[in-house]
């Protein structure tokens, strides 16, 4: 008896979860509209400047670009993303001159964003953006690498309580800066290359 | 007691001195190929008012061993400015708008960053409605250091991107 009692009980509580869940979902479906667009270029192209040497380097590549966004009734997040995959070859030197035979290098790139807003637009908020490039060259040539995060939040009274920038830069086999050679070759770091001739 | 009084004034005038002449390093930096890596995103609220959001502005800074400085942007339209170059205006957004300087010092990274408080932009447009930065200007920004509870303002500094030659202009840093 006790145990039938139990199992009903148990049921019934079971009946309650399964409903309650139900009308939450159907709440939040009600009021939440999320919204994925993403497009691929295939024959994305551009230029793009190794910061490391100066040089200017035209790619070709794709491009994904996802962007989402969020919105529950009171609060609207967005999420973009941007993707390159690419390779390309060295057009303008460091001291700008055309190159016809350019060195060839790896291009990678992914920005990501995430923004709150609210509805309308009041505070808190909360922003980040997320950078990572990579120029990789073939062989020995200068690899230039940097990442960049940036992560800030208002509270409700509208004061700034959060600001964090880290960023990272790093060159790698820098043969040439800014349209001077450098006279260290082949080693990693080499990052004071402006000489007095 | 004479001679007291010239000592209390004169030890008055070094402290007095010396209160003005807090030191104030001054930072010239020279921006080179500046281009918008992220074009930024617009979003339109119910009044019509279109906003941009994340906007990442990438360079090189001249005269130093490597360094890269980025912008992070987010600004409001206020319009087309030339209709035959289509270039439109925007406001900056604050504190969501900010800048950093990275330099490499030996193995390790160095960044100088903070918050651009105001300012302008113009940009163009993309066909996918997004917009690249063109140029921005600031007489309002905030250099932060340290992280959250133990954050501090270091300075503060002016930025003229892009007006005179595309990709390129002057960040000026006023620490204190």
């Amino acid at each position: 008896m006790l145990k039938t009692h139990r199992h009903t009980h148990g049921r019934r509580s079971v009946l309650v979860t399964f409903a309650l869940l139900a009308a939450a979902l159907l709440l939040t479906a009600g009021r939440a509209q999320a919204q994925v667009v993403r497009t691929v270029d295939k024959t994305f192209t551009d230029t793009l400047i190794n910061q490391c040497t100066g040089e200017t380097i035209a790619f070709t590549g794709t491009m994904t670009t996802t962007s989402s966004t969020h919105d529950n009734g009171w609060r609207t997040n967005f999420r973009f993303t941007t993707d390159v995959k690419a390779k390309g070859v060295v057009t303008i030197d460091a001291f700008g001159q055309p190159v016809t035979y350019g060195a060839s290098y790896k291009v990678q790139t992914r920005v990501q964003s995430v923004n709150d807003q609210l509805d309308p637009v009041t505070y808190p908020f909360t922003q980040s953006q997320a950078v990572d490039m990579k120029l990789v060259g073939t062989g020995s040539e200068n690899n230039f690498f940097f990442r960049f995060n940036v992560r800030l939040q208002i509270n409700a009274n509208g004061d700034l309580t959060v600001f964090k920038e880290t960023a990272d830069l790093r060159c790698e086999n820098t043969l040439i800066f800014n349209g001077t050679i450098s006279p260290i070759l082949k080693t990693p770091y080499i990052i004071q290359p402006v000489l007095d001739y | 007691m004479m001679k007291k009084a010239v000592i209390a004034l004169s030890l008055l005038m070094i402290l007095a001195t010396a209160g003005g002449a807090s030191a104030q390093t001054v930072r010239n930096l020279s921006l080179v190929n500046g281009d918008t890596i992220a074009p930024a995103r617009p979003v339109t609220d119910a009044a019509g008012t279109t906003t941009y959001y994340s906007a990442f502005v990438n360079g090189g800074v001249a005269g130093t061993t490597p360094g890269v400085f980025t912008l992070s942007l987010a600004f409001r339209d206020t319009g087309l400015l030339d209709p035959l170059g289509g270039v439109y205006g925007g406001t900056i957004l604050a504190p969501n708008s900010s800048f950093s300087v990275t330099e490499t010092s030996g193995r390790k990274s160095q960044t100088t960053s903070g918050t651009i408080d105001a300012g302008f932009v113009t940009y163009r447009l993309n066909p996918d409605g997004s917009a690249d930065v063109i140029s921005v200007t600031s007489g309002s920004m905030t250099i932060w250091q340290g992280k959250n509870k133990s954050r501090r303002v270091a300075g503060n500094g002016t930025l003229d991107y892009g007006t005179a030659a595309p990709g390129a202009g002057t960040l000026t840093l006023y620490f204190q």
